[in-house]
């Protein structure tokens, strides 16, 4: 009989969560499949956090900002294509928020109702708006990580940074009212289409989008986190300046890997506007970004897998217990608690203790 | 001296610390496959004038040269890939990476992220790797986190975590602080071991140590160049015996 290595013990278990998640449409119906896609999405954030924190030592606390940036950007394609604002009477589709701050007199073009409305005219290709839901939050996780990695600003620092840049963006959403939608977010979107086939939110066909969508997102990152320089950018967590006097610009290892975390993560943002139909400042808000943290905490940072499945099954936990009458208010205090016993009593998480029995089972210890 | 012949020629270095001169007008040349050991009381500037070799701090006078191309002042890991090797004095390690996986990283050719985004298989020197920890004394910690060596086995890694690249000049600041009387006789072998394959500039305390090790030692004092010459020079030198007088003389 073969033996038996850590390293198999470990695809059995990749096997076996994509197996459950490609049959899931066997058992559940359309309204479930709808509500189990989004946590997948979740789990998407979750392998986003584990490589940032867990494998680059970046513990960013606005990751909302990433996922937002996603979902808005898909949301504007999404929202011009909808049958309200063709309807709207002019050349262009226009939202129906931005006809109803229009001036009295306003021109019914995209071109010029106000004075920033131009900025969505290439949004009325739906190419250009998959295109800018991964290229804005790379944009923006380049530019923080030009300036704080090059900068060798390292701990606490970027979390506090990445936190404040997170609220700033909240605020300008709200506020730009006329450009955003403001308080209300993107709604009463189309459906996404691929060569006129239309994803219908609540069918088996966007259910598979999302959990294939998982799948090369988890097979990537994998494939990232084993090549040289996923080895490379781990010794540069554990020591920054060994591997600097190694001959490694520490920089530029944390600046891509930051900006492959910003793709997932509006990658994510962009399917849950496909899934949920609408984009909303809500994906910004402090308590999100911190929930995913929590997620991953709980499910083990330092494994990829394990940070996906703690997001899924956490916030499919959440989401069913905020039903009950009596945990509607204090989940959030239940799950900050067991965040803090997570980091107290086991702080590689359920996933670190799974490696560990994992470990007893197999005879030799593989390098992973 | 002929260019060809030197490996790291210092010409007039100094840095000046917002008005305090912690290293000034020193200049030093170091052979190809010499021994050098730096001595100096405490705070004469030595771990400060690695860390200007090696691009840590910027000084603001004078020039470094490694072989015939200079390296004054520019990004550490471009220093690092142009071959000069730096030790720390306090001991550093990749904590959660095994032993051979901190060879691995030591032993990467390539530096930028995209030429490294192949597989690990195939590119690892099992051979070379094997020789490095036979070598530094940790052949039977391959699979061990670096976390879990011991006081004395951990600046052997970063050893040999140097040693892998092969550098053209090795820097090594204390090579043996905290290490057991037993453990410093193993760094000394290895430190022999190496000798006339790399050139070596180290700093050390332990006089014994130095007589073991040393080919010519250069002195410090107050961030200036005292002496030069072989150990029993050094030790003989009136200006050195001096120096020393207020902290009670080379042991
Ligand atoms: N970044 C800095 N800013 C200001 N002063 C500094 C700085 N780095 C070093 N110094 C000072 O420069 C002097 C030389 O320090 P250095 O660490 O080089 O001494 P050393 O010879 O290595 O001593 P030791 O044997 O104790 O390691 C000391 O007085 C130290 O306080
Ligand atoms: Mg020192």
């Amino acid at each position: 009989m073969m033996k038996l290595t850590y390293s198999h013990l470990k695809v059995v278990v990749y096997v076996v969560f994509i197996a459950i998640i490609l049959s899931l449409p066997l058992f559940l119906d359309e309204f479930w499949l709808n509500r189990t896609a989004k946590y997948l999405i979740y789990g998407m954030l979750g392998v986003a956090i584990s490589l940032s924190w867990g494998y680059a030592g970046i513990l960013n606390l606005g990751q909302g900002l990433f996922f937002g940036a996603g979902a808005y950007m898909l949301g504007m394609s999404l929202k011009l294509a909808s049958p309200t604002s063709l309807e709207q009477g002019g050349q262009t589709p226009i939202p129906d928020f931005m006809m109803w701050n229009a001036e009295p007199n306003a021109v019914v073009d995209l071109c010029c109702i106000n004075h920033v409305s131009f900025l969505w005219m290439p949004f009325q290709s739906q190419s250009f708006g998959i295109f800018m839901a991964i290229a804005l939050p790379v944009l923006i996780a380049w530019l923080i990580g030009t300036i704080i990695f090059r900068k060798g600003i390292a701990g606490v620092f970027i979390s506090i940074i990445t936190l404040a840049m997170v609220l700033l963006a909240r605020l300008l959403v709200v506020d730009a009212q006329s450009f955003t939608g403001g308080f209300n977010g993107l709604t009463d979107l189309a459906w996404f289409k691929i060569n006129g086939y239309e994803f219908d939110p609540y069918t088996v066909s966007t259910y598979y989008l999302v959990a294939i969508s998982l799948v090369i997102v988890l097979l990537i990152t994998r494939v990232l986190i084993n090549s040289r320089a996923g080895l490379i950018l781990q010794a540069i967590r554990d020591d920054q300046n060994r591997a600097k006097y190694l001959g490694f610009d520490a920089a530029s290892y944390q600046t891509f890997f930051f900006c492959v975390s910003a793709a997932i993560s509006g990658f994510a943002g962009m399917l849950y506007v496909i899934t949920a139909e609408f984009a909303s400042p809500t994906f910004m808000d402090l308590s999100f970004s911190i929930a995913i943290v929590i997620w991953a905490a709980v499910g083990g940072r330092a494994s990829i897998l394990g940070a996906c499945i703690g997001a899924i099954s956490i916030s499919m936990l959440g989401a069913s217990v905020s039903e009950n009458e009596l945990f509607v208010e204090s989940w959030q205090a239940i799950l900050g608690l067991f965040f803090v016993l997570v980091v107290l009593y086991m702080p590689k998480g359920l996933a670190g203790i799974a490696h560990g029995i994992c470990r007893k089972l197999t005879v030799n210890r593989g390098e992973g | 001296m002929k260019a060809k012949n030197r490996d790291l020629y210092i010409d007039g270095l100094g840095v000046n610390f917002s008005g305090f001169q912690a290293v000034n007008n020193f200049s030093m040349v170091v052979k190809h496959g010499e021994m050098r050991v730096l001595l100096g009381a405490n705070g004469a500037g030595k771990t400060t004038l690695m860390d200007m070799i090696c691009g840590k701090t910027q000084s603001t006078a004078g020039r470094i040269f490694l072989g015939d191309k200079e390296i004054t002042n520019k990004p550490p890991h471009l220093i690092a890939r142009m071959g000069i090797g730096r030790k720390f004095q306090i001991p550093s390690v990749f904590k959660e990476l095994s032993v051979l996986q901190n060879l691995s990283v030591a032993a990467m050719q390539e530096s930028t992220v995209l030429a490294n985004l192949g597989s690990m298989k195939r590119r690892v020197d099992h051979e070379r790797m094997k020789e490095v920890m036979s070598m530094t004394n940790l052949e039977n910690k391959a699979h061990e986190l670096a976390e879990n060596l011991s006081h004395g086995e951990t600046p052997w890694l970063e050893l040999a975590m140097l040693i892998i690249r092969k550098p053209q000049v090795i820097l090594l600041d204390e090579p043996t602080a905290g290490m057991t009387a037993d453990e410093t006789l193993k760094t000394s072998r290895i430190m022999n071991n190496l000798k006339g394959q790399h050139t070596i500039i180290a700093v050390e305390h332990d006089m014994a140590f130095v007589r073991e090790i040393a080919d010519k030692i250069t002195v410090m004092h107050q961030g200036e160049f005292l002496a030069e010459g072989h150990i029993s020079d050094i030790e003989n030198n009136q200006a050195v015996k001096d120096a020393y007088l207020g902290s009670g003389g080379i042991h």
